[in-house]
């Protein structure tokens, strides 16, 4: 057994190891503030505000009693042409068809000293050109942006953006119907960290977490989001998203799955077929339809395996599904439907390898009662690149698409994105990022 | 590490809206939230993400820094409620972070064990991993990690003793695998 000492000394040493040096962390941090805050226009004007929202901040704070009211202005965003090279980095796209899809981008580091702002860009061409098509900075809004987004369908869209005034800071929903060209500003609320989801056009919900606490507000919608009504204080510990598999259906994962089955109102604990440790965590399940759904799960016993419980009947009852013997761990897994998934996943070794090794691709058709290797032709790690692979995106059983990013040169961090028609054999660069000159 | 007291005049001066003396304040600051969110999250990136946006909150609520107090646990507290919300890679559906090892190995001692000890790291609550890699990786005194956490020194203790037993524990379960 090693002693106190031998593992304080192992544990400095493993996080030495993942804390490269930043010595254009202050530069960066004050070239972000000096950009963030010359769009207040005056700063001088700071206690004058501050007192002003203050004001506004207890006005909100009763409004979680009270239905919050937006004001559905309309505005509009410049549309232009984006390039995703350089200075750029990919989020996890949102891939709704073979051609049309959304992705979060954020500028990279050297960017980001310059606050190149958090955007919402979509593709209609598969990936090839992308379009930035965040809602426009408003007047009365300078210091926003983007910090949350459900994309429900092709065309239908909501963005949360934190209002980074000199006050308490509050998120405002904006919504569009028709792919980012327009967008319809919602209700301004108190609060940070949002997290969105909308289970149709309509009826949405928006968790704002409390700070310091493991509760969160949840407020529901059912006029897609131009009022917002207080609904309960939820159970949340930040570390997963809020999902509802029908109007009064709902999840919140983390250290252990909760359902709601009257729109967020109360919340109870889902009884599930594996007992968690203390370190146990369940994703936000996937649903697919009312019935169907999915979620990652880890027991957390030290050494795996991974697992996925699946639930056929709405979520009464879940049961067990493991990866292939070989795979126990997973990287990364996307499904279509209620059958059909993909996994790249590894074993205990391979994940402990210092460089990484190639780890393979498995693919489902039932539901992942049987998992198949996919003999495709990329390596989804490799010895000499530091890469990883950051999502898998399938849109149906034949189109998906993969984000592999590179992070061995920590300041130029680049992203290769690839498309496969079918089904996860072979796959071609759509669009890769060079690195930043 | 000491606990240094901030200059009144330069918070005085900062809550006024001077931006240098705000940079002053947290620059020895910036470093040790640096390291707490690398050591909370294991990704650099966004580490770096989480110290920005802490800066930028710290702008904010400078209001409610009381004069006199310590300027470092109150960022490093703000730094620490960013990592417990930070969502950088599960900004879609697909949970990826705790199993995202992002390979940026630079030293020969931080290979098998290091990687097996971030994973059972990353297993524990956020609560226990705060507390350890405070005092483990900051080495920062249980009375500053109380400011920080904002519980008593006596629940630090308490965390710091499961935190350590459990990754103990998750550790030698691997060991024996």
């Amino acid at each position: 057994m090693k002693t106190d000492n031998q593992l304080r000394s192992e544990f400095r040493s493993a996080l030495e190891s993942v804390t490269p040096a930043a010595p254009w962390l202050a530069h960066a941090v004050s070239k972000s503030l000096d950009t963030r805050l010359s769009t207040k226009q005056n700063d001088q004007a700071r206690p004058q505000l501050r007192l002003g929202l203050n004001v506004v901040a207890m006005l909100v704070l009763i409004g979680l009693v009270v239905a919050a009211v937006g004001v559905y202005l309309t505005v509009h965003p410049a549309v232009v042409p984006a390039d995703p090279g350089v200075g750029r980095v990919f989020f996890p796209t949102k891939m709704v068809t073979a051609s049309t899809g959304w992705s979060r981008v954020e500028p990279s580091i050297e960017r980001r000293a310059s606050a190149v702002p958090v955007e919402l860009w979509r593709t209609t061409d598969g990936g090839a050109h992308w379009t930035n098509v965040s809602p426009p900075s408003l007047p009365d809004r300078p210091s926003s942006y983007i910090d949350d987004a459900y994309l429900l369908d092709a065309t239908d869209a909501w963005v949360a953006e934190s209002t980074s005034g000199p006050a308490r800071p509050h998120v405002t929903t904006f919504r569009t119907t028709d792919g980012g060209k327009t967008w319809h500003e919602g209700a301004s609320i108190e609060g940070q960290s949002p997290n969105l989801f909308f289970i149709d056009q309509n009826h949405g919900w928006l968790v704002l977490p409390t700070e310091g606490t493991n509760l969160a507000s949840l407020y529901s919608t059912d006029d897609a989001g131009l009022h917002w009504n207080f609904t309960s204080f939820a159970p949340w510990d930040g570390l997963t998203r809020i999902t509802f598999s029908s109007i009064t259906t709902g999840w919140i994962s983390g250290g252990n799955l909760m359902v709601t089955h009257d729109g967020g109102v109360t919340w109870h604990v889902q009884p599930l077929p594996v007992t968690l440790d203390a370190g146990g965590y369940v994703g936000s399940p996937i649903f697919f339809d009312r019935q169907h759904g999915i979620a990652y799960c880890c027991t957390s016993n030290g050494s795996g395996p991974d697992i996925f419980l699946v639930t056929s009947d709405g979520g009464s009852t879940w049961v067990v599904r493991t990866t292939p013997a070989e795979a126990p761990l997973f990287e990364v897994f996307d499904f279509v439907d209620a059958n059909h998934g993909w996994l790249i996943a590894g074993s205990n070794a391979e994940f402990s390898a210092v460089h990484g090794v190639p780890l393979p691709l498995y693919r489902t058709d039932d539901g992942g009662l049987t998992w198949v290797r996919v003999p495709a032709n990329v390596l989804w790690r490799s010895p000499d690149e530091s890469g990883y692979i950051d999502s898998l995106d399938f849109v149906d059983e034949k189109n998906g698409f993969a984000m592999r990013r590179k992070l061995g040169d920590v300041a130029n961090p680049y992203t290769q994105w690839l498309s496969t028609t079918d089904g996860g054999r072979t796959w071609t660069v759509v669009v890769e990022a060079p690195r930043t000159p | 590490m000491a606990v240094l007291t901030v200059p009144i005049t330069l918070v005085q001066a900062a809550k006024r809206g001077d931006k240098v003396a705000f940079m002053s304040l947290l620059e020895p600051s910036l470093e040790p939230g640096y390291r707490l969110a690398c050591g909370m999250l294991h990704d650099s990136q966004a580490a770096e993400d989480a110290v920005q946006e802490a800066a930028f909150k710290a702008w904010r609520k400078l209001g409610q820094l009381r004069e006199g107090h310590e300027l470092r646990p109150w960022f490093l507290g703000i730094v620490a409620n960013e990592c417990r919300t930070v969502r950088r890679s599960r900004w879609w559906s697909v949970l990826k972070w705790p199993k995202s090892e992002h390979p940026v190995e630079t030293s020969p001692d931080s290979g098998l064990s290091g990687i097996e000890l971030r994973r059972a790291l990353r297993r524990l609550d956020l609560n226990k991993r705060m507390v350890l890699v405070l005092h483990w990786y900051l080495d920062l005194p249980l009375d500053e990690i109380s400011a920080i956490t904002g519980i008593s020194v006596h629940a630090v203790e308490g965390r710091l003793q499961r935190g350590m037993s459990e990754l103990r524990r998750l550790m030698e379960t691997r060991d024996e695998n």
